[in-house]
């Protein structure tokens, strides 16, 4: 389980989709039972919930990672009591690679703090959705792209072998 | 050609040496928007960053993590040598264009 959980989400995500895909892939060419697809859905359950499980760890680690001394030391500005919502930030850490991500969610949280001062913990939590999506939007919008050319083979494939 | 910019690289690498050495993600975004009036996502400057990273125009390293940035540490950008040379022949194209005089109107005169 420790190796499991050392596992990066994005790698969780991927690995887990290919895996449920292929799988997926495999009970609808074989045209499984309804048991089957009974057993596919059960596997398939367990891995999202590893998946949102392993995330979610992630999310608190990056989070105590570090120093956490409430003094800003580069901009002096004490740092507000308040915590970005928690959902968004799962968004970014799921969506967004490793590397860019840590670097993402400390901006996302230190321009978070700066609305909170300015505008107040409400529309500060609405300007961070805001931000957030509009973040993950274009690379979401990438990685469809990119599946829907997978499927686009898969269907080519699947015609011209039937 | 290996080394064109699109106009919002070519402004973040400005703003990279406008910055240097502190030139991370917030700082690079204020910037822009603070110089241009256009502001945006801190999802499009990573993903600009990352290609740039990727194509040897800049480099990063690890900096102090922060209380405001809930203990994550910031990621610094600095420009490589060809990625000053990439900024400055782009912009030198830039020029180029616009001093040329326009023939067009002789042309079709």
């Amino acid at each position: 389980m420790k190796a499991l959980k050392a596992l990066r989400p994005s790698e969780w995500l991927k690995w887990s989709l290919i895996l449920s895909g292929a799988i997926c892939g495999f009970a609808w060419f074989a045209n499984a039972p309804w048991l089957m697809k009974l057993i596919l859905s059960g596997v398939l359950g367990v891995y999202f919930a590893l998946i949102a499980l392993i995330v979610l760890n992630h999310t608190r680690r990056t989070r105590s990672d570090g120093d956490t001394v409430g003094l800003d030391t580069q901009s002096g500005t004490q740092r507000s009591s308040f915590n970005p919502p928690g959902v968004a930030e799962w968004l970014v850490v799921l969506i967004v690679s490793k590397r860019s991500s840590d670097g993402m969610l400390g901006d996302l949280e230190e321009r978070f703090h700066r609305h909170v001062e300015t505008h107040g913990l409400r529309r500060a939590r609405w300007l961070y959705w805001a931000e957030v999506l509009r973040s993950i939007a274009p690379i979401l919008w990438a990685k469809t792209k990119r599946l829907g050319m997978i499927a686009a083979i898969a269907e080519i494939w699947r015609r011209t072998h039937s | 050609m290996a080394n064109d910019l699109n106009s919002l690289e070519q402004q973040m690498m400005i703003a990279i040496t406008k910055l240097m050495p502190n030139a991370y993600g917030v700082a690079i975004s204020d910037h822009i928007e603070r110089v241009t009036g256009r502001s945006y996502s801190i999802g499009a400057i990573y993903s600009a960053l990352d290609r740039l990273e990727g194509r040897g125009f800049l480099e990063s390293r690890q900096g102090e993590a922060t209380a405001t940035r809930g203990g994550r540490r910031k990621l610094y950008f600095d420009l490589t040598a060809t990625g000053q040379l990439a900024l400055k022949q782009s912009l030198a194209m830039i020029d180029k264009l616009r001093k040329t005089p326009a023939r067009a109107r002789e042309a079709f005169a």
